[in-house]
């Protein structure tokens, strides 16, 4: 890369991590009452009555997490410039860690706009086909997970690799995040249990799950961007 | 690549047992391995207050378990970790064919842990139990579950351990590997030393 | 084979094979099931802390992970006793 101007391009995508997070935490959490989910055995006239009542609010936090659902992929080719720096920016693991960050928005993208679809005309719509709409929202958010997880591993070997005395990203951040990617895999049980720990509220497949991916996606952005920093010192020589 | 079948002696000066200030392996490994015992703390203790919540239905599902293959598989674990600690000793002696000969027992002994599971757990589902039957058995199969992925990635940990032994020196690298992938093997063993008493051998009063 | 034995990793072994038939003995012949299971939970304990003082070789490092990892088998086994006893009250 010739441009050292292309830097600060890097350090607005690396930012775009951040904004995601809020946005989703803010308009997808708190607003779409995804902190956490419905519980599976509410019956379907309260949730149903839920879009009816909250109807504007669930559009507005859709909106806004439809519309920043994208930063993630940003993000995520912001780590993979970094990544491209210690495996070279031809590596494979550089393309499967941008290809999982962009698949990662499908169902961001796809599962907020069931519940979009849920608040625009609920008033017409049967209490079990509302009910449908938000379990098939989170079956979808939750089953995706894999796609996210070759995200993990991808960067997680890439900044293994690294060979700089002070590496770009700590060794131990790299193992928490392909430990994050493993534990994903118990999302698999998700759709087997409407209670207890492993049900989409329960305390594994809610609480730990999306706590230790919240955790990682913003000690991966400050050292990104320190990365970055240091990149572009050694840029100018 | 030429193989080096003799049995070099590693210029390591550090005597193995003083006390040392770096953990064995790498690191990064033992955040893994924090991190996944951690989870594991988080299963027994959900276990134990599914347990006081529901005493009777617990006691009447454990009895239904077969604590003999319980006993079987912690002899076999502590066994192929035995031969894992053997492994890791001859790699620190640079010695190639020991470490290769202890890491193919340590699987060879592991591989049948597989065996006994298998045979347990298809006699449950034989019997009509599974995960979805009650709560003992929904955390009887989801915490042995996870910690048979956790032993089916040992076991390929194993593997690339002896590949490694096979086709590369037994240096200073090769050491951390192999300490590393011993911890963690280390770990999938201690981890069902706690599961199998918690889960089999809990008779209530 | 006389060398064999004197090999710390080797004894630590055969303790923790003779423990684990010992747990296992204990729990289907004792009559005096509380106490006998608490053992039982009690020897676990002490199979685990050789594993990760032993095999893991925890007990010639860092006193901060040899700390932690004491404490995180305190923790299991007060979670599992303190269940364990609480249901029989």
């Amino acid at each position: 890369m010739g441009n050292i101007s292309e830097f600060k391009y890097w350090r607005f995508c690396a930012w775009n991590g951040p904004v995601f997070m809020f946005v989703f935490i803010a308009f997808w959490g708190l607003m779409g009452h995804n902190i956490p989910p419905w519980n599976p055995e509410t019956p379907a006239a309260v949730v149903a009555n839920w879009f009816r009542a909250d109807a504007n609010l669930i559009r507005t936090g859709m909106v806004m997490g439809m519309t920043f659902a994208v930063c993630y992929c940003v993000w995520g080719l912001a780590i993979g410039r970094v990544m491209g720096k210690i495996v070279g920016k031809d590596s494979l693991l550089v393309d499967l860690q941008v290809w999982g960050a962009g698949l990662t928005v499908v169902p961001l993208l796809v599962s907020t706009s069931f519940w979009l679809a849920g608040a625009y005309r609920p008033a017409a719509l049967p209490d079990e086909i509302l009910q449908l709409l938000f379990d098939w929202a989170w079956l979808l958010i939750d089953l995706a997970y894999s796609v996210t997880t070759v995200q993990l591993f991808a960067a997680g070997v890439a900044f293994l690799q690294d060979k700089r005395p002070v590496p770009l990203v700590p060794k131990w951040l790299a193992w928490y995040g392909i430990w994050v990617g493993f534990m994903f895999i118990a999302e698999c049980l998700m759709p087997f249990f409407k209670t207890g720990a492993f049900a989409r509220d329960g305390i594994l497949n809610f609480w730990i799950e999306f706590s230790i991916w919240f955790v990682w996606a913003p000690l991966l952005t400050v050292y990104i961007l320190k990365a970055i920093t240091r990149l572009e010192q050694e840029a100018r020589g | 690549m030429r193989l080096d079948t003799g049995e070099g002696v590693l210029s390591l000066t550090v005597p193995v047992h003083a006390e040392q200030d770096r953990l064995p392996g790498d690191p990064g490994v033992w955040l893994f391995i924090t991190a996944d015992v951690f989870v594991f703390g988080l299963f027994f203790l959900l276990f134990s207050l599914g347990r006081v919540a529901h005493p009777a239905l617990y006691e009447r599902s454990r009895l239904v378990l077969n604590p003999t293959l319980g006993l079987a598989n912690t002899l076999i674990l502590l066994t192929s970790s035995w031969f894992m600690v053997r492994a890791v000793t001859a790699a620190r002696e640079g010695a190639r064919r020991r470490v290769m000969r202890n890491i193919a027992l340590a699987m060879a002994v592991g591989s049948v842990f597989a065996v006994t599971k298998i045979i347990e757990y298809s006699a449950k589902i034989h019997a009509g139990i599974t995960m979805l039957s009650n709560e003992f058995f929904t955390y009887y199969f989801v915490f042995t579950g996870i910690h048979f992925l956790h032993y089916i990635i040992g076991m390929v940990v194993l593997m690339i351990c002896f590949h490694k032994a096979k086709t590369q020196p037994i240096d200073g690298n090769y050491v951390v590997w192999i300490e590393s992938s011993g911890c963690y093997w280390h770990m999938v063993d201690l981890l069902w030393v706690v599961l199998f008493p918690m889960l089999y051998l809990l008779r209530a009063a | 084979m006389s060398a064999l034995l004197r090999l710390p990793a080797t004894r630590v072994w055969l303790v923790l094979i003779a423990a684990a038939v010992l747990s296992w003995t204990l729990s289907e012949n004792s009559t005096a099931v509380k106490v006998a299971a608490s053992a039982v939970v009690l020897i676990a304990a002490l199979k685990v802390r050789l594993i990760v003082m032993h095999f893991m070789e925890l007990r010639w490092r860092p006193r901060p992970w040899r700390i932690l990892f004491e404490l995180w088998i305190l923790g299991v086994m007060a979670i599992i006793l303190g269940g364990y006893w609480m249901t029989e009250l």
